[in-house]
């Protein structure tokens, strides 16, 4: 889905996958479901759902985001980050989501093109690819088809190209 | 009664009772004491207390908590509701150790906690009571007179523990060929919580409403009606929402139900706050007796706000030796919803854990126990705070409450507001057609529709793009905390 996102700083739209595994802004677009503007001020938030104004509060605990909303709490858990290696297209994948590997398309030293699938995890009856970053070198595999994953357990090693260019 | 004055007070309770009744205790100059058990360290109402000691043993450790008021040079022990609040043994050692006991006489808490024995005081009165019947543990009734004596009153029954309350020890027999087995299994219940097996056989009225005349008995026990609640919403015989005044009575039996209070209360001449309940069938405008609870009741905010009474100094006064009279006028509408500490899908699992959001409502009274960082255990009642909306009528304050209900920001402990909220959004509610098994029975739970983890994505985006442009969002997995026990 795609949230409008407006607050004292920024605007700019995102799209979110349906169980928010990934977000990313207009350079890596997921198809559009439903459409959100979501106006953020302060630790308070507001958007329409439905035709009704929905207004809620969050606060960060330090990685821990916890949410309520019309009487109902939640909390997040960040499973990890990954900005500084996933900005060059490497570093560690690991499962965002208790699952099965249904398929496996690399092996210890495939080379991988950025957006091409690494492999495709069955989690909530849902298939999830998984997708390079960036051109990469596979530098380990650490699953294989067909076995269960815990969430945050490391699936692929990846080591940017260019990265192994310069060094 | 001579008079006798308290300038500090022990609450043996916790929670929000325990900082309302420092509230009031700080208002009148008296010095105030928590105890509390280890495990609650760093609680709201510890801190606010002038002194806070720590228990040994548990909130029942009645001995123990005389100890630390002696020790802590309290003159009076207030024991809230719950825990200790209708032991007529505490109520005698608290008063045998010299100091003075917030609440009504140990007689009167004995006479009335003995479900059998008030039954046949409320009768002798000249108040309505069910039609029904006592077995005792030691006289067993023959099979025969017992199926005789039950189709007599009329099925289905209602088995109750003779020592219950709080809504355990009950039982709702609706055919003939259940009662033994039922029966059984009431009397080992009752064995094991209340150490007897005393059961008293009662009708059962399936549409019946839940409605208490609030009293407050002088120092002298001369009793006054500060008028009534229905507190019909409940589950697990539990109420969850209750108002004041009752909606939807005639003043006839407005004024019936106020006397039929009254009179039992002065038949005992009882002292200090209590409340007479009753089941009130609307079909036939009559009402029954059903118990009497010798203690401030959790409720007591609806009808301060109707009456304009601080309930809690009205109980401090008496226990001082007040005598005088009280001139009932209530004005308003009040209605209050219990927030407790469980899922709101009707499973009522509780939840539990640290408090890391908490923002209450403006415009209407919180009765919290409560806040940022506090933690909620399981080994406690999940009662977590009270809202009480007023106004000029009662679907002003039916609108204010769930307004309110609906800007009460509590996270990540999940509550029973969404509950509250769809249940003074009822049509139900609102035509006052509520009766005591509403929300096991016939209440339709809804999903939550809304889409969280969209939302808990975009608001790690926003932080992350506050605090850094980058180029890929962070990918996260999140974990909703509903579904998981």
């Amino acid at each position: 889905m795609k949230i409008n996102l407006k607050s004292s700083v920024l605007y700019r739209k995102i799209w979110v996958s349906a169980q928010g595994i990934g977000f990313f802004d207009e350079q890596r677009k997921i198809p559009e479901l439903e459409s959100y503007d979501l106006e953020i001020s302060g630790n308070s938030f507001s958007f329409m759902y439905r035709g009704e104004s929905v207004k809620g509060k969050f606060a960060f605990e330090g990685e821990t985001l916890v949410v309520a909303i019309n009487g109902y709490s939640y909390s997040f858990e960040p499973l990890g980050d990954f900005r500084s290696q996933h900005e060059v297209g490497g570093g560690e994948f690991r499962a965002q989501l208790p699952g099965k590997v249904l398929r496996l398309n690399v092996q210890k030293g495939s080379l991988v093109k950025k957006d091409d699938v690494l492999l495709v995890l069955e989690a909530m009856k849902m298939e999830h690819a998984v997708r390079a970053l960036g051109d990469a070198e596979v530098v380990d595999v650490y699953v294989q088809e067909g076995m269960q994953v815990a969430e945050g357990e490391l699936l692929v090693l990846l080591k940017p190209l260019d990265q192994m260019e310069n060094g | 009664m001579h008079k006798r004055e308290i300038r500090t007070l022990l609450v043996a309770n916790r929670g929000e009772i325990a900082r309302r009744i420092f509230r009031t205790a700080r208002r009148l100059g008296i010095r105030t004491v928590a105890i509390y058990d280890k495990e609650e360290k760093g609680a709201l109402y510890i801190k606010e207390a002038d002194l806070a000691l720590e228990l040994s043993g548990s909130f029942l450790d009645g001995e123990e908590i005389v100890d630390l008021a002696k020790q802590a040079g309290a003159d009076a022990i207030h024991p809230g509701y719950g825990f200790l609040s209708e032991k007529s043994s505490f109520a005698e050692l608290v008063e045998k150790e010299g100091l003075i006991f917030v609440g009504p006489s140990p007689q009167s808490i004995a006479e009335m906690g003995d479900k059998a024995r008030a039954r046949t005081l409320a009768a002798k009165a000249g108040v309505p009571v069910l039609p029904g019947f006592k077995i005792n543990e030691e006289e067993p009734l023959m099979r025969e007179e017992l199926f005789a004596r039950s189709r007599e009153i009329g099925f289905p029954l209602l088995l109750k523990s003779s020592a219950g309350g709080g809504g355990k020890g009950m039982r709702i027999v609706y055919h003939e060929e259940h009662l033994l087995g039922q029966l059984e299994s009431l009397r080992e219940e009752s064995l094991r919580l209340f150490r007897s097996a005393n059961i008293v056989v009662e009708r059962f009225l399936p549409n019946a409403r839940h409605i208490e005349v609030q009293l407050l008995g002088n120092s002298k026990g001369k009793n006054f009606a500060i008028g009534d609640r229905d507190c019909s919403l409940q589950r697990f015989q539990q109420k969850i929402i209750e108002e004041a005044p009752a909606p939807k009575l005639s003043a006839a039996t407005r004024q019936a139900l106020h006397e039929a209070a009254v009179s039992l209360a002065d038949s005992i001449a009882y002292q200090n706050a209590g409340t007479i309940e009753f089941l009130y069938d609307p079909s036939r405008e009559s009402f029954y007796f059903l118990e009497m609870n010798t203690r401030l009741q959790v409720e007591h905010p609806v009808t301060e706000l109707t009456s304009g009474l601080d309930l809690v100094e009205e109980q401090l006064k008496i226990a001082m030796g007040y005598s005088g009279r009280y001139e009932s006028s209530c004005r308003g509408h009040a209605i209050e919803a219990r927030i407790c500490a469980e899922h709101p899908d009707g499973s009522f699992r509780p939840t539990t854990g640290t408090v890391l959001l908490y923002e209450e409502p403006l415009g209407v009274r919180v009765d919290s126990g409560i806040g940022y960082k506090s933690v909620v255990l399981s080994k406690f009642d999940n009662l977590l705070a009270k809202v009480v909306a007023y106004g000029d009528n009662r679907m002003e304050a039916t609108i204010k409450l769930r307004d309110a209900l609906q800007h009460f920001y509590i996270a990540p402990v999940q509550t029973n507001i969404p509950l509250l909220v769809d249940l003074l959004s009822s049509t139900v509610f609102e035509h006052a057609q509520m009766h005591t098994r509403y929300i096991s029975e016939q209440f339709a739970f809804r999903e939550n529709p809304l889409p969280p983890f969209a939302l808990a994505a975009a608001l790690y985006y926003d932080r992350e793009k506050k605090e850094k442009e980058s180029y890929f969002g962070l990918l996260a997995n999140f974990e909703l905390y509903r579904g998981l026990s």
